[in-house]
C-alpha cells in the first residue's frame, strides 16, 4: 500500500480540487506556466504506485473532447504574436495547446484521485465535505448501474441482431423504440431498486462509511501541496530558471 | 425466547394497485416466530404483493398488516425495518452498492450503528452465507448464485426476525440452488417464501398458503398440498 493511500481521502480530494482550481485559472495564453502544473501528476503517480506512462496513456482518452473544444481557436485567432524562424505562431495556437495540456493533466489528477481513494471513497469524502447527499447518491448509483445499463443495451442489441437477417446496424427508424424500451426498462428497474433500498432503511440520505480521523499527516500533505500550487500559480518558474542560468 | 404473539399477521387485508387491479382480497393469516411458510400460486395470484405488504413497502387498501405488533401503516417504519428483511427476486435490484461490503453494510449503516458494529455484522453475515471471500468484489462481477447468497447477507446483517424471500431460486442453476438451500436451512429465522417450486417448498417449509386470484385457497401443512398447488 502506498503512503498516499494512508492519507485521508478528504485531504486528497481537497488538494485535487485546489489543483484544478489553480490550473484552470491560469491564463489560456500562459502555456509555459500551465506546463509546470504537470509536476503534480508526475510526482503523485509514483507516490500512488502508478506508472506515469500508463497514466498518460489513459489520460489521452479525453483528448478527442479537448480537441473538439480547442479546434477553432487557431482559426478565430490567427494573427501571429511571435515567430519561430519564418513560422508565425498565433495566440490561437498558444491557447489551443494550452487547452490540450491543461485538459490532459487535469484528467490525470482525477485519475490519480480515483485510483488512490476509490470512487466510493471519493463520494464519501464529498459527503463529509458537505456536498448534498442527493448528488453523491446519484454519482454512486451511476457508477454502480452504468455497467448494468450497458449490459441491458447489449442484450437488446443481441436479440435484434438474432432477428436481423444479416442487418448489422440499427436503422434510424428503430433507434426510437430501442432507446425508448431501454428507458422504460431503466425506469422499471430504478423503481425496484428504490424499493430494495427502502426495505433496508434508506431514507433519502446515503449513510456515510468509514471512521478515519484527520491527523497530522493529512495536514502536512495539504500544506505541502497548497504551497506548491501557490508557487506554480504566482511564480514565473521559467523566468527564475532562466535568471539562474543567466 | 419464542413468544405466542404472531411475528406477522394479516387481518382482512385487501390490496388494489393504482391501475385498478385487485391483487389481494380479504386475506387473513398469521405467522409465528421460527415458522417457515411458503406462498404458492400461479403468476399473478398475489404472492409478491403479499411479500411487499409484509415488508411495509406497500400499504393495504383494506385491513391491517402487523409486524411484531407494529402496524405497517403506522409511521414506525424504522422498527419494522429492524424486524423484517426482504430478499428480492432479482439480485441486481438488491445489490445496488459498488462493493459487496458496502451492500451488506448498507442496512446496518442506515440503522445508525457504529463503524465497528457495522463491520462485525457484515463479517458475520458474509460468513453465514459462505461469501466472506467476496467482500471486496463488485456485485456485477459475481455469478448468479453468488449474487443470491450476497443478497441474503445484505438482509442478515440487519438481524431481522423475519425473512421474506421472493422467488429466491429463480434463475439459479443446480449448484446455486443447492447452496441457497443449505444456507437457508441452517438459519434460525422465520421466513415467508414465495415460489412456484413445490419441491423447494417441501425442503424448506412446513406450512403452505395457496393463493389463487388474490384469495387464500389453502392454509395448512405442506404435506397436504398436491401438485398443481390448488385445492
Amino acid at each position: 500500500m502506498s503512503h498516499v493511500s494512508e492519507i485521508d481521502s478528504r485531504a486528497i480530494l481537497s488538494m485535487t480540487l485546489l489543483y484544478l482550481l489553480f490550473l484552470l485559472s491560469m491564463p489560456l495564453s500562459d502555456l509555459g506556466g500551465t506546463i509546470w502544473f504537470a509536476v503534480y501528476p508526475i510526482i503523485m503517480a509514483p507516490l500512488s504506485h502508478l506508472k506515469y506512462a500508463r497514466l498518460f496513456q489513459q489520460s489521452l482518452f479525453i483528448l478527442p473532447l479537448i480537441l473538439l473544444i480547442a479546434v477553432f481557436n487557431p482559426v478565430y485567432d490567427s494573427n501571429p504574436i511571435f515567430f519561430i524562424g519564418n513560422v508565425g505562431i498565433s495566440n490561437g495556437w498558444l491557447t489551443f495547446f494550452s487547452l490540450i495540456v491543461r485538459g490532459i493533466i487535469a484528467f490525470q489528477a482525477l485519475l490519480i484521485l480515483v485510483n488512490v481513494s476509490g470512487f466510493i471513497e471519493v463520494c464519501n469524502s464529498l459527503r463529509r465535505l458537505g456536498v448534498p447527499s442527493v448528488l453523491t447518491t446519484q454519482l454512486l448509483m451511476v457508477y454502480r448501474y452504468i455497467i448494468v445499463l450497458l449490459e441491458e443495451a447489449l442484450t437488446m442489441n443481441r436479440a435484434r441482431v438474432a432477428r436481423g437477417y444479416g442487418k448489422r446496424n440499427l436503422s434510424i427508424v428503430l433507434w426510437a423504440p430501442f432507446v425508448g424500451s431501454l428507458l422504460v426498462r431503466s425506469i422499471e428497474r430504478s423503481r425496484r431498486i428504490a424499493m430494495a433500498m427502502e426495505a433496508r432503511g434508506f431514507n433519502g440520505s446515503m449513510p456515510i462509511s468509514g471512521n478515519k480521523k484527520w491527523n497530522t499527516d493529512d495536514t502536512v500533505y495539504c500544506m505541502v501541496w497548497t504551497s506548491v500550487f501557490l508557487i506554480l500559480k504566482f511564480v514565473d518558474l521559467s523566468g527564475v530558471i532562466a535568471h539562474w542560468q543567466g | 425466547m419464542i413468544t405466542d404473539e404472531p411475528l406477522l399477521s394479516f387481518d382482512n387485508v385487501a390490496y388494489q394497485y393504482p391501475g385498478g387491479i385487485k391483487a389481494l382480497k380479504n386475506i387473513s393469516f398469521f405467522l409465528k416466530e421460527k415458522e417457515r411458510v411458503v406462498i404458492l400460486g400461479r403468476n399473478g395470484s398475489g404472492k409478491s404483493t403479499m411479500l411487499l405488504l409484509s415488508a411495509a413497502l406497500l400499504k393495504p387498501t383494506e385491513g391491517n398488516v402487523n409486524v411484531a405488533g407494529v402496524d405497517t401503516a403506522s409511521k414506525d417504519i424504522i422498527e419494522i425495518r429492524r424486524k423484517v428483511g426482504m430478499v428480492f427476486q432479482n439480485a441486481d435490484d438488491q445489490l445496488f452498492m459498488p462493493s459487496v461490503f458496502d451492500d451488506v453494510a448498507f442496512g446496518p449503516r442506515n440503522m445508525g450503528l457504529s463503524h465497528n458494529e457495522v463491520s462485525s455484522r457484515v463479517e458475520s453475515a458474509l460468513k453465514t452465507t459462505g461469501t466472506y471471500d467476496l467482500m471486496k468484489r463488485r456485485p456485477y462481477e459475481l455469478s448468479g448464485g453468488q449474487k443470491k447468497l450476497v443478497s441474503i447477507a445484505t438482509v442478515l446483517s440487519m438481524e431481522p426476525k423475519l425473512l421474506l424471500l421472493d422467488e429466491p431460486t429463480a434463475g439459479l442453476d443446480y449448484e446455486g440452488e443447492r447452496n441457497f438451500i443449505e444456507v437457508i436451512q441452517a438459519l434460525p429465522h422465520a421466513f415467508l417464501l414465495s415460489t412456484h417450486d413445490l419441491t423447494l417448498a417441501r425442503k424448506l417449509c412446513n406450512r403452505a398458503i395457496v393463493l389463487d386470484d388474490g384469495v387464500v385457497k389453502f392454509d395448512g401443512p405442506i404435506e397436504n398440498v398436491h401438485y398443481p398447488p390448488t385445492i
